[in-house]
């Protein structure tokens, strides 16, 4: 269990940078999940701690050991691929005791280890059969149980579930969570798919082209994006866009956004700095949109395009002039498209970015 | 007229019609007619005599055949595992991350695709006790103090006939192998090296047990192409110098066309029939037993 | 700094093993070639070089002279072609049928051609000799075409099946009900569809037409009917020493194949699969 520095790491591909000077810290014992969309460089980050790959430029160090010169065998690490990478002519037995008898133990100790951790797993009856005989889920298993049977130092997954239907996938979220809680190794957690990354991980690192946007717990993430790459990344469905320009009136900022005006909170004015006629992005989240039937003041008149009854939720899509929204709201069966409403925002749970996307409040 | 004809035969008989005749005539009927010539004693001009089984208790007490059937063997039990040897290996060296892949695939593979004839004469050439290339170089080099006399001397003729046939046949092997190296995954190899295996371990452990099936395949086909071996022998040595590198075909050539001893010959022929078919079988089933998914 | 110095050696250690092998592959016919270019008192003489000191084109005038080299080299051609011709038109016929449709004896039948790829050549060298004899199709063209192609048969019938079954039958069936006949979905979009397999029997029936040695030289008597294969060779047990015209003529008779292997080479490739793997 050790904790896992990665300092200025850069890794190119001809003229492509996977990796562009990374700086990330992996605590004792976390499972920190690397998020983000295909060609982000999650995975090559995952194969340079593992070692499969060396970096152009920077540092890897577990605790206090540079490991950058160390073959993936001496940094002991255990991997679980994406196609799980079962040896297809070995049982399963065999395929967890590989990296045992790699490492010259007695068979008979081979056989204690792979026992225990196949009882962990519940694959105890599976040992005897191929890789071809399992299902996607027994083949995960075995996976797993090839890498924990090391007690290695760091465990690194992967889009481990990314072949699984979507049951299973639930199901096999909160087994790995128990699990690594349990066994208490450093774990990296690669993946695409941010409700996973939310429900799974300690912390969360969005990455997108090579580049760390930001790191931290999922509320974190969720609540403060650093960001729009983030914000719009987390969250299903994601986050609202629209474009605004602020103006002054009375010293309060007002945001105009064309079709309707949002005044920001005396506090929130406050804190801010934007320059008037400023162009900006306002982003909010559709569960913090209300919908009132009746037209209020501080409220803006929208019509209703289209209802997803998803149930417990329903998704509303709505217009306001030519800007459309989705909002979430329990299910109430009195809508119907077109019709007229009124909707407001949840003032304390506005971010505003520039126009580059970074994160002004 | 045709038109008629064609629409009340069914299609099916009619397309296979050409390919069936062709097969029956040149190829069916002439391997029992060879086991029919085999019980008879025929010189080409002169008196068909029926002897029965005669000739194939001929063959075992003739000391020239023995001589062939030793030196078949031979050269199939050499040839095939050494080509084999050299395919895979350059394959494995091929399959690493090189440039130049297609290049390198493709001059291996011109032995391949030369005549057995013109590749027999080239060497011929090169084996030359005098003139030729190999022995100037291999003086040059310190390596032998006399020349050697490739295809002359009985000791090594057999020797300098089977380095032709592995030479022309490792770009065949090779390309087979390479295609096959490419079909495993890369992650098995990842897999691997996290798991701590070194490089040896990898091969024994990951590629061979994945190549076994075609490793299997290979080793039959090749089988079958010693036991046949004729044009490169007959054109290198026709068999000598003292039937030193004389095989079942080359002596059954020389019974048939140059003794003109047909049901002697044919008497061999269905020999080698019986060997060819037994060791295809029985390598079959030996090879496909460890091989499951 | 040590992993990377490790890995260039290895790099280098693998290039150099290649290219020796390379080198072992192809220098027998730069020999070839170098000797066609010498003079016999230059290639007879020591030390012996790669490159001719004085380079002549007299052997390769002397090749179409001396013997019947252009003859030969025409034999070859016709012997190929027509086989070549016959094996795609025969064998397409019988790959289809076994292909697509379904009769009693279809397996039995496919196996019998199977089975005979294990059968040696030699097995039916006396019976064909006896029969092209009787046939009196001894020293003719024919005489060495139609076994040529009969024992191409087995292996083209096996590759154009594959090929065949590969078709989607829902291209045919959607044809059928566009109303074309059953002999024009053959011509007109079996046929087209499966080209990659025609190329690669073709390619096959050629060369082995152009290379085959023991048939030709049992099937064929008199010096002008004699194939390159058999005619080569002839012309060396005759002239043992005359390796400068011998590798002319060599050179000569190499120039199609690899014509063939050059601008078809992405077709050798597969084939070998189809025909090895599932041997």
């Amino acid at each position: 269990m050790v904790k896992i520095k990665l300092i200025n790491l850069t890794k190119r591909f001809g003229n492509v940078i996977a990796v562009d000077h990374l700086n990330l810290t992996v605590e004792h014992g976390e499972l920190l999940v690397l998020l983000g969309p295909s060609g982000c460089g999650k995975t090559t980050t995952l194969r340079l701690i593992a070692g499969l790959e060396n970096q152009d430029e920077g540092d890897i160090y577990f605790d206090n050991m540079l490991v950058n010169d160390m073959s993936p065998k001496d940094r002991n690490v255990a991997m679980v691929f994406q196609d799980y990478a079962l040896y297809p002519h070995m049982t399963a037995y065999d395929n967890i005791a590989f990296p045992l008898r790699n490492r010259g133990y007695s068979e008979s100790d081979i056989k204690k280890k792979v026992l225990e951790v196949a009882e962990m797993l519940g694959i105890k009856e599976l040992l005897d059969r191929k890789p071809r005989q399992l299902s996607g889920g027994q083949k995960q298993r075995v996976a797993l149980a090839r890498a924990i049977v090391r007690e290695p130092n760091v465990f690194l997954l992967d889009e481990p579930l990314s072949n699984l239907d979507a049951k299973l996938k639930t199901q096999m979220r909160a087994e790995l969570r128990k699990l690594q809680k349990s066994l208490g190794v450093t774990t990296v957690y690669v993946t695409h798919d941010q409700a996973e990354a939310m429900s799974i991980g300690d912390r969360i690192a969005v990455m997108k082209d090579g580049k760390l946007l930001q790191v931290g717990t999922p509320e974190e993430v969720y609540e403060n994006p650093k960001n729009m790459f983030v914000a719009g990344f987390i969250g299903s469905p994601s986050m609202n866009f629209i474009k605004c320009i602020v103006k002054l009136r009375n010293g309060f900022y007002v945001l105009d956004c064309g079709d309707f005006k949002v005044n920001l909170s005396y506090e929130r004015s406050r804190e801010v700095d934007i320059l008037e006629g400023e162009e900006v992005i306002l982003g909010v989240r559709p569960e913090d949109i209300t919908i009132l039937p009746e037209r209020s003041s501080n409220a803006i008149s929208a019509s209703i395009e289209l209802i997803e009854p998803l149930r417990p939720d329903m998704l509303i899509h709505l217009r306001i002039g030519n800007i459309k929204i989705v909002a979430r709201s329990l299910s109430n069966l009195l809508w119907k498209p077109n019709d007229h409403v009124s909707v407001s925002f949840n003032l304390r749970k506005l971010h505003i970015f520039k126009k580059n996307g970074e994160k002004i409040m | 007229m045709a038109k008629l004809v064609a629409r009340s035969v069914s299609p099916i008989i009619l397309f296979l019609l050409p390919a069936l005749s062709f097969y029956f005539v040149f190829e069916l009927f002439p391997i029992f007619y060879s086991l029919y010539i085999s019980f008879f004693e025929w010189h080409i001009i002169g008196d068909v005599r029926f002897v029965g089984l005669e000739n194939y208790f001929k063959i075992f007490s003739d000391p020239v055949f023995i001589v062939a059937l030793r030196n078949t063997f031979i050269y199939t039990i050499v040839t095939v595992p050494t080509q084999i040897f050299f395919g895979l290996a350059i394959a494995l060296l091929l399959n690493q991350k090189i440039r130049g892949k297609v290049t390198f695939r493709a001059l291996y593979y011109i032995p391949v695709i030369t005549s057995w004839t013109v590749v027999s004469l080239i060497w011929k050439w090169i084996y030359d006790p005098v003139y030729g290339f190999l022995n100037y170089v291999l003086l040059s080099l310190g390596a032998i103090r006399e020349p050697v006399r490739w295809l002359q001397d009985p000791s090594v003729a057999l020797c300098a006939v089977m380095l032709v046939t592995i030479w022309k046949g490792i770009g065949w092997n090779m390309v087979i192998f390479l295609a096959s190296l490419q079909t495993i995954p890369q992650s098995l190899y990842d897999a691997a090296l996290i798991d701590g295996a070194n490089r040896w371990r990898r091969f024994r452990y990951i590629t061979l047990p994945l190549l076994r099936p075609v490793i299997a395949t290979v080793t039959v086909l090749l089988t079958i192409g010693a036991l046949n071996a004729f044009v490169q022998i007959y054109i290198l040595t026709a068999g000598g110098p003292l039937h030193s590198t004389e095989v079942i075909n080359t002596y059954l050539y020389k019974n048939a066309f140059s003794y003109l001893n047909f049901g002697y010959a044919s008497s061999m022929a269905m020999f080698l029939l019986a060997l060819t078919l037994t060791i295809s079988i029985v390598q079959r089933k030996v090879l496909s037993k460890k091989i499951e998914y | 700094m040590h992993p990377k110095i490790l890995r260039y050696l290895e790099r280098f250690f693998i290039y150099f093993i290649l290219l020796i092998g390379t080198w072992i592959m192809i220098f027998p016919f730069l020999w070839m070639v170098s000797t066609s270019f010498k003079s016999q008192y230059e290639a007879f003489s020591f030390p012996p070089s790669l490159i001719p000191q004085k380079p002549i084109l007299e052997n390769y005038i002397r090749a179409l002279t001396i013997v019947p080299f252009g003859r030969w080299f025409l034999n070859s051609f016709i012997v190929a072609s027509a086989t070549t011709l016959l094996v795609v038109v025969i064998s397409s016929l019988a790959g289809y049928i076994f292909a697509r449709k379904d009769f009693r004896w279809k397996e039995p039948l496919f196996y019998m051609f199977l089975i005979t790829l294990m059968i040696p050549g030699m097995v039916t060298i006396i019976p064909n000799f006896i029969l092209i004899r009787t046939l009196g199709l001894m020293d003719t063209y024919l005489g060495l075409i139609f076994p040529y192609t009969s024992w191409n048969l087995a292996m083209s019938i096996y590759i154009l099946r594959n090929f065949f079954s590969a078709i989607p039958r829902s291209i045919e069936d959607s044809a059928r009900i566009d109303g074309c006949s059953e002999l024009g979905i053959f011509l007109k979009i079996m046929l087209p569809l499966a080209k990659p397999g025609i190329a690669t029997i073709a390619i096959f029936s050629f060369l082995y037409g152009w290379d085959e040695f023991t048939w030709a030289l049992t099937a064929t008597s008199s010096l002008h009917m004699r194939t390159l294969a058999v005619g080569l060779a002839l012309f060396h047990g005759k002239y043992l020493t005359l390796w400068t015209l011998l590798s002319a003529g060599m050179v000569i008779a190499t120039i199609p194949p690899v014509i063939v292997f050059i601008l078809f080479q992405k077709y050798f490739i597969p084939n070998l699969m189809a025909g090895a793997i599932k041997g």
